[in-house]
């Protein structure tokens, strides 16, 4: 269970037990709303329930705290004594080493297992990346970047939904590999405008789970111009479920979408939550024992028109 | 036949200012009906940012049936292939609901 206090004009937010797609919900409702409710300059992270974290909670906690440190509200961290598994793992992809400028433990170091913690700027997404997150996935399972470029060039319709539509700076991603789940999980985040909001200056009446619906759909635009035609988080979509086997999730505003294999195109779910995240998250769980088969979309062939009329 | 490989001109074939810069010393020759290739040698896979900024902006000024006469597309991939081609059938079924 989350526990908000107030301490003078301060807030304190507990982060759960489990720290996954599950509860941050209440995490972020506990600090985004009695934030603005209380309009305090102090926010205290007490990490000491906090025993498991997933990708997700990693990248949700640190757009928390970007969010809150753009509008000017300071951000202390507690609980940090006792060395349990979850901020070991923190403290090892360089969580405590970015924002508290040390480690917390001794022996700390970035597991094989995870992609180093790093917020991006979402103008210059591009060196993080091709010169850090590729590369981790391509040590992680042993294939080249060139097998690996399609995985990219999907990754990078998030990266451009970031920069060309969320109205923020920064994102972050965070990745582990499950070897034994041959899974690999990828979680970007941004806390900008959410795509719900950005849908409905075409599509008034949408409601959160319609505008998932709408921008995942094939040539549905917001833009009037050719700068991205609608396509981005369809390909995404349809390359990761139909040529991967894996699954695509998203959170924004008080829509929820996932993504996954069908027998002919994904299989798209949308629906409303209670909640809504202030933002953008996506989730993209790769399959990693289907990697290899992507080898066949990067070979060599000629090009040839098609009689579209 | 003007050929423009594309490495040698962006370090990435990654956002839509990468796809600009290749439609900016392609789209002359083209409107002109001049033949011209666009090599993606040493290219794997791009996002669509970089397909609609570089060839599908083409559309905008030039008819389709043009564009297929002056651009050669070659060093690409399926993938590439893919996306070249389902961008231009989409645009190409909008112009015709247009018309």
């Amino acid at each position: 269970m989350i526990l908000r206090t107030l301490i003078g004009n301060d807030v304190t937010v507990s982060l759960p037990r489990t720290f996954n797609m599950t509860s941050m919900r209440q995490f972020i409702s506990a600090a985004v709303i009695k934030q603005a409710e209380t309009r305090a300059k102090k926010i205290l992270f007490n990490f000491t329930n906090l025993e498991f974290i997933e990708p997700e909670g990693v990248v949700v906690l640190a757009n928390t705290i970007e969010h809150f440190r753009q509008a000017g509200v300071r951000i202390e961290f507690s609980g940090l004594r006792s060395a349990g598994p979850a901020k070991r793992y923190l403290d090892d992809s360089g969580f405590f080493l970015h924002y508290l400028k040390k480690r917390l433990f001794i022996g700390s170091n970035p597991r094989d297992t995870t992609v180093p913690f790093e917020l991006f700027p979402a103008k210059n997404y591009v060196p993080y990346l091709y010169q850090k997150l590729m590369p981790w996935i391509g040590s992680s399972v042993n294939l080249s970047e060139d097998t690996l470029s399609t995985i990219r060039a999907c990754l990078e319709e998030v990266f451009h939904n970031i920069d060309y539509h969320s109205g923020v700076d920064t994102g972050c991603v965070f990745a582990q590999h499950f070897p034994q789940k041959k899974r690999i999980c990828i979680a970007i985040s941004d806390f900008g405008i959410g795509i719900p909001t950005r849908v409905r200056t075409r599509a008034a009446e949408a409601s959160d789970a319609e505008a998932l619906r709408l921008a995942v759909k094939e040539g549905w635009t917001t833009k009037t111009n050719v700068v991205n035609r609608g396509v981005g988080l369809s390909t995404l979509l349809k390359y990761i479920t139909q040529r991967n086997s894996g699954t695509v999730l998203l959170h924004s505003g008080q829509g929820y979408l996932s993504a996954t294999r069908g027998p002919q195109s994904s299989n798209v779910t949308s629906r409303n939550s209670e909640w809504s995240y202030p933002g953008t998250l996506v989730h993209v769980v790769l399959r990693t024992d289907t990697l290899e088969k992507l080898e066949d979309d990067v070979a060599p062939e000629v090009f040839q028109w098609q009689p579209f009329e | 036949m003007a050929t423009v490989r594309i490495v040698d001109h962006v370090q990435n074939a990654s956002t839509y200012d990468d796809g600009q810069v290749i439609f900016n010393l392609i789209a002359d020759s083209v409107r002109a009906g001049e033949a011209v290739e666009v090599s993606f040698e040493g290219l794997h896979a791009v996002p669509s940012a970089f397909i609609n900024a570089a060839l599908v902006q083409l559309v905008e000024t030039v008819p389709l049936k043009q564009i297929f006469r002056s651009l050669r597309i070659t060093h690409s991939t399926k993938f590439i292939n893919e996306m070249i081609l389902k961008r231009f059938a989409f645009v190409s079924e909008q112009q015709l609901k247009v018309t």
